[in-house]
Parts: C-alpha cells; sequence; structure tokens
C-alpha cells in the first residue's frame, strides 16, 4: 500500500461521515442515532485500514513524515468528535471536528508522501510510538478545546450565556494538556537515551515548551471562574495558534533550520 | 431585592480585586523583564555563568530555607500576593514571552541590536535569569502555602507543583555541573583522552578502544531519473523500485525487471562480482523494456561511494536508471574499556542504546560519513550528569500528577 490508493479511502470516508452527519441533521430521532454512528464508525475504520496496510508494507511505524501525523490527527480527532457528541449530544462539535478531519485528509490527498521505508537510527526507540501518539492526542484534544473556545467567543459577542461551554472547554484542555504534558516529558527522557541531554532548545522544543506553557497560563487564569471569561476564551484560541506553528509551521522558521525535529517529506 | 443586588455587587469588588492583582502582578514582571534588559545592553560583554558544585546546592537549599521562612509569614502582604493566581499567571507569561523570542530569533551570535539586547543567547541572558527566578519563587510560595494546610486531596496539586519546582530548580542550578566529552575513536587504538566543550583535551581515567564499527544498511532503491538534472521521475505518493523485488517496475514507457542484485559487490573486468573488500557498492542488474518501441535494455547500475562513481543506465535520450544511496538502520561500535592494561571489559553501543562507564554515560554519536560503513573511525560522546537523578524525581512527579489531572478531570472542582 502506498499513499497513491490514499485518495480512495479519503473519499470514502468522507462520504461515509457525510451520510452520518446528514443523517443526524435530518432525521432528528434519538431512537435510530446509533445508524449514524455505524456510518460515523466504519469512516473510521477506512482511514484506520488505510494506516495499519501503510504500516505493514512500511515495515516501520508511519510516524515519521508531516502526511503521517496528519493522518494520525484525522482518525483521533474523528474519535474524539464522535464521543463527544454520544456522550454530551454536542451536534456542532461532532461537525466541527470531522469538517476539520476532512480538511487534514485532503490536504494529504493534495500533499502524499513518496514511500520510504528508511527510519533514522535515532528515532528507532521504544520512545518514538507513545511520544508520537501521545502527542497528536493532545494535540486532537486542544483543537477540540479551541473550537469551543471560539463557538463561546461567538456567543458571547451575541451575548449568550457561555457559562456552559467554557465548562466544556475547560475539561477538554484538562485532557489536552495532560496529554501534552506526557508528549513533552517523555520527549525530554527519550532525547536523553538518544542524544545525552533530556533539553537542548532545539527550536521544535523551544515551541513545544511554549505551547505548554500558553495553556498552563490558561489552566491558571481560569482558576477564578467568575472573571474574565472573555480573556479566557481569547487565550484559548490564540494558544490554538501557538499550537500550529509548533506542529506544522516549524519547518518554515528561520529560527528552526537546523533543528532535528523537522519532518522529512 | 437587596438579595439580587448583594453577589453582584460581591462579584464586582471581586473582579475589581483581581484585575488589581493582575496589574500589580504584570507590573512586576514587566519591571523585571525591563530591568533585565537594561542590565543585559550595560554589561553586554559579560556572559552569566551559573554557579557549579557545591554553589548551586547551597542555592537551592537557601532559596529552600528562604521559602519555608517566609512561608511562617504567610499573612504578610507580599507573600500573599506572591503565591496569588495572577502572580503565577504573570510569572508564566513573561518567560513565555522569552521563550517565545527564542522561537523566532534563531540563538547564534550575530551583531547588532538583537546581540546588544541579548535576545541572541536569550537562556544566558539577565532578562532570563530574573523571569525564571521569579517564577521559582512564585511557584515556591504556592507550595508552601499549601503544605501549611496539607490534605491528602492536595496530592496532584503537589506532584504537579513540587514535581516542576524541583525539575526547573534541578534543570537549570545543576546544568552547570553537567560535563560533556567528545572521544574519537580509531580502530585498534587505545584512547585515553577526550575533547571538553571548550576543545581542551582532558584525560579520562579509563581507556576505550574500538574494536568494530559496523553500519547495517537498508537496501537500496531504483528510480527513473531525467538525464539532464537528475531528477527522480516519480508521482507523488508513489514508490521506488526495491532492489529486492522480483515484480516488475513501470514508469512512464519503461518496464524494468532485476535480474540480479549484489549487496556488496565490486566492478572488475567490466562486470559487478561479489566482494567483502573495502568500498564494495551495492549493485543491480536490470533489464527495462519500452512498452511503445519495444526497445530492450540491459545492464548494470550502482550506487556510488568514497571509492567508485556512481553508474547509471541510460534509457533514453531523456531517462536513466539510477541506484539510490543506501541509508543507515544502524550503527554500532564494538569496544574494550581498560580500566589497567590488565582490567578491562568489552560492550556495544549504538544511537538509542548508550552504555554506563564508570560514572559515564557513553553515547555513540557519529563515524566518518565519507566512508561510511567502511569507517574506521567512531566518534562518542561521554556525559556526567550528577543532578540527572533529580531531575528524573521531577519528572516523574509530574507524570503521576498529569495522570491525576487525566483520571480526574475538573471533577473535583
Ligand atoms: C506542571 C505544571 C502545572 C500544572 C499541571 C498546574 C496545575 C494547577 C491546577 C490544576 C491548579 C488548581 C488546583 C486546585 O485548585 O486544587 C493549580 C493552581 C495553582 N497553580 Fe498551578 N500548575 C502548574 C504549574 C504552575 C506554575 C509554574 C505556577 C507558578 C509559577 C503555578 C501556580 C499556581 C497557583 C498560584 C495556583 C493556585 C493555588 C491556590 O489557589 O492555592 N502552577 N495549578
Amino acid at each position: 500500500m502506498t499513499w497513491l490508493s490514499f485518495p480512495l479511502y479519503a473519499y470514502l470516508t468522507s462520504a461515509l461521515w457525510l451520510v452520518g452527519i446528514l443523517f443526524l441533521l435530518f432525521v432528528q430521532s434519538k431512537k435510530y442515532s446509533w445508524f449514524s454512528a455505524v456510518f460515523l464508525i466504519l469512516g473510521i475504520g477506512g482511514l484506520a485500514c488505510f494506516t495499519i496496510n501503510l504500516w505493514i508494507s512500511l515495515e516501520r511505524p508511519p510516524f515519521r513524515t508531516l502526511a503521517e501525523t496528519r493522518l494520525w490527527y484525522s482518525i483521533f480527532l474523528s474519535v474524539i468528535g464522535i464521543i463527544v457528541y454520544y456522550r454530551w449530544k454536542l451536534f456542532w462539535m461532532l461537525a466541527y471536528t470531522l469538517s476539520l478531519a476532512v480538511l487534514f485528509l485532503f490536504i494529504n490527498v493534495m500533499n502524499p508522501d513518496t514511500f520510504d521505508k528508511t527510519l533514522m537510527p535515532a528515532l528507532q526507540s521504544l520512545w518514538f510510538i507513545p511520544h508520537v501518539v501521545v502527542y497528536i492526542i493532545a494535540y486532537a484534544f486542544l483543537a477540540v478545546s479551541s473550537l469551543t473556545g471560539m463557538k463561546g467567543l461567538v456567543l458571547k459577542h451575541k451575548g449568550y450565556p457561555v457559562e456552559e461551554i467554557i465548562k466544556l472547554a475547560d475539561n477538554i484542555v484538562y485532557l489536552g494538556f495532560a496529554f501534552l504534558t506526557f508528549g513533552l516529558l517523555f520527549g525530554a527522557l527519550w532525547a536523553k537515551e538518544a542524544w545525552g541531554h533530556y533539553w537542548s532548545w532545539d527550536p521544535k522544543e523551544t515551541w513545544a515548551f511554549l505551547t505548554w506553557m500558553v495553556y498552563l497560563i490558561y489552566i491558571h487564569f481560569r482558576i477564578n471562574k467568575k472573571i474574565m471569561v472573555k480573556q479566557s476564551l481569547w487565550i484559548l484560541s490564540l494558544a490554538f495558534i501557538v499550537l500550529l506553528i509548533c506542529w506544522l509551521g516549524i519547518n518554515y522558521l528561520p529560527a528552526a533550520q537546523e533543528s532535528i525535529h523537522v519532518y522529512s517529506s | 431585592m437587596l438579595l439580587l443586588i448583594k453577589p453582584t455587587l460581591k462579584r464586582r469588588k471581586n473582579y475589581l480585586k483581581c484585575s488589581l492583582d493582575y496589574k500589580g502582578s504584570f507590573l512586576v514582571a514587566t519591571i523585571l523583564l525591563i530591568g533585565g534588559f537594561i542590565l543585559e545592553t550595560i554589561l553586554h560583554e559579560y556572559r552569566i555563568t551559573l554557579p557549579k558544585w557545591p554553589i548551586n546546592l547551597y542555592i537551592i537549599l537557601g532559596l529552600i530555607i528562604c521559602l519555608f521562612v517566609s512561608g511562617r509569614f504567610l499573612k504578610s502582604k507580599v507573600i500573599t500576593w506572591l503565591s496569588n493566581v495572577p502572580a503565577a499567571v504573570s510569572a508564566i507569561s513573561v518567560v513565555a514571552i522569552l521563550v517565545l523570542m527564542m522561537g523566532f530569533i534563531p540563538q547564534q551570535r550575530q551583531e547588532g541590536f538583537l546581540q546588544l539586547f541579548g535576545l541572541t543567547h536569550i537562556k544566558n541572558s539577565w532578562p532570563y535569569l530574573f523571569s525564571t527566578f521569579y517564577l521559582l519563587m512564585v511557584l515556591g510560595f504556592t507550595i508552601v502555602k499549601r503544605l501549611n494546610s496539607f490534605k491528602l486531596k492536595n496530592i496532584a496539586f503537589l506532584l504537579n507543583h513540587l514535581g516542576l519546582w524541583i525539575l526547573l530548580a534541578a534543570a537549570s542550578l545543576g546544568s552547570a555541573d553537567m560535563k560533556t566529552y567528545n572521544l574519537y575513536l580509531m580502530l585498534d587504538r587505545a584512547i585515553y583522552h577526550a575533547e571538553d566543550a571548550n576543545g581542551v583535551m582532558q584525560q579520562m581515567p579509563f581507556a576505550v578502544k574500538l574494536l568494530d564499527f559496523d553500519i547495517d544498511e537498508y537496501p537500496p532503491s531504483l528510480g527513473i531519473v531525467s538525464n539532464d538534472n537528475f531528477k527522480l521521475n516519480i508521482k507523488k505518493g508513489d514508490k521506488l523500485f526495491e532492489v529486492n523485488s522480483k515484480e516488475t517496475y513501470i514508469n512512464g514507457d519503461w518496464q524494468i525487471n532485476i535480474i540480479q542484485y549484489i549487496a556488496e559487490a565490486r566492478f572488475k573486468n567490466n562486470i559487478y562480482e561479489t566482494s567483502t573488500t573495502m568500498g564494495a557498492t551495492p549493485a543491480a542488474e536490470i533489464k527495462a523494456t519500452n512498452t511503445v518501441t519495444g526497445v530492450e535494455i540491459k545492464g548494470w547500475v550502482s550506487s556510488s561511494n568514497f571509492l567508485y562513481p556512481v553508474k547509471t543506465l541510460l534509457l533514453d535520450e531523456k531517462y536513466s536508471v539510477a541506484m539510490t544511496i543506501p541509508q543507515p538502520k544502524k550503527f554500532s561500535s564494538k569496544i574494550r574499556i581498560f580500566k589497567k592494561v590488565s582490567d578491562y571489559y568489552d560492550a556495544e553501543i549504538a544511537v538509542n542504546e548508550p552504555i554506563n562507564v564508570y560514572g559515564f554515560k557513553m553515547y555513540q554519536v557519529g563515524y566518518d560519513e565519507e566512508k561510511g560503513k567502511w569507517s574506521k573511525i567512531s566518534s562518542v560522546q561521554l556525559i556526567r550528569d550528577p543532578w540527572l537523578p533529580v531531575v528524573y524525581i521531577g519528572i516523574f512527579m509530574i507524570l503521576l500528577g498529569s495522570l491525576y489531572l487525566l483520571w480526574m478531570g475538573k471533577a473535583k472542582n
């Protein structure tokens, strides 16, 4: 399996998700919402199928390139969206996460990777999989929290109460932040094994630390629940920009040209 | 009526007090930052060096005592303020601002105002020193305040905050005790001098001899390249042709089959033959058929190395077949470590598989890249980091604290 067959899977998954979403939108019956769950989960199954096949034919974990991380991101994002929908009945959340997941699938259709089995020695470590998986889960949660934050800003702007929505955002940030902390610390433990230094201020490390601190600011800003709700929502929305720079933008930064973390393409 | 007004009044008061706290905290943080930058321009030729053992230990102990003693006077205004959320937010924010600058400005010497304000060496600058110190103090007071009224349900709070304090203190104040030596090993020679961080040769308490250096390589691939610029002609997302493949590779009008592949070959009397001599390269004999014209071409391709130039196979005026240079999968050194001439043991190191040697950790770093797998040199690094156990304690405390956050979410509030 190479990326050449990816468009097929991407279209199939998007179509299945679309059916699931449309069903929820037009058949607003609680009794039959399991029906759309089948379509949504089948969609994830399609992606999982591609990923497993890719993993087998690459003979290495598919975590090395940007397109590979985007693939995982789409999977985790859609899983989170579906869980949040069926647990808290937030339809807009499902719609947003699936749109974001589809966006990343289509970036991959436009920008597939060249099939490359090689994995440099430094990446051949037990830490490789946990480090990357934990980070992608964190990113997926934090993306969802920022979507929630932006929704809150819109509601606030229109004069609606936002207590409920910011409470939801807080919950998701806590989950995402815990995973982010794992990712950061796993990275440090791995770096010690691979390079002898747990922290070397490599540009990716610098940005990862910054991302972590911005969410830390949000968490502490929110300890006094009653006040400065609007500012909190802004911090949450902006934090996501820092996260995106850390993940995707780092390849283009002047300060990052010598990074050991720049994804190969 | 009164019942309705009262809470809003209280909330307003609360809001006012809190926004005052934020203004005050950010004022202090900004003063620290600006003061740091001013000091940096005044002392711009002076480089901060963090104190070594045992001074750094005294500083850490001093800090802890200072935090606890002043914790006794927690009622005092300054300390209450220093252990509050606004102070925490301001402290994390100033550090974040400096890290943000680090994320945009390359951290290497370049003349100009960036250099003058310390922006090219932020982690050794005064503003950074001041703001991390502020962070440590605020975090410290927060912890002491909680410790004074310790309850079991504070355990997650303590794991996170105390863990972070330990991690930050040990990593920053301990960094001066970290010693790194580069050792350049040569085949069959016992080496006991290593280069320290300043490029000075130092004698080690033991000697190391390189017995063997070895590279495992991924098998190379074949591809069709354009004759004028040597660019691979490949569709985005497609794969190259594996040398071990039994299948037919189709690229445009050309069909390619592999007749034989030799992992280590040498070119002699116009043919490639198996060989284990130095400089042997992978080589493949291939058959290319043009599906339109029916032309059939047979020949050898091989990748280049320090001894042999690349050998491609010309298909037509536009394209040739070429082989990629094999990528290393694993490189490792077999070494013998001598305490004395008669007292030695053998070991193997590889990337991601360091070993312990008399209080140092030894890492495989590099080799003679031009010679590749025929390298007779292996460079290794010896690192001694006495504060590492403390840093690890901090890391594991935060890991546990985060696990707790994950488990409980915000439910406790
Ligand atoms: C690993 C990093 C950190 C995590 C996960 C974390 C998490 C938390 C959480 C969950 C709370 C609320 C706890 C509760 O109310 O029981 C809290 C409170 C607080 N944190 Fe942090 N924090 C971290 C780092 C910091 C830092 C660096 C500072 C200060 C520089 C700080 C200062 C505070 C303060 C002042 C409070 C309020 C304490 C109180 O009201 O008694 N924290 N933190």
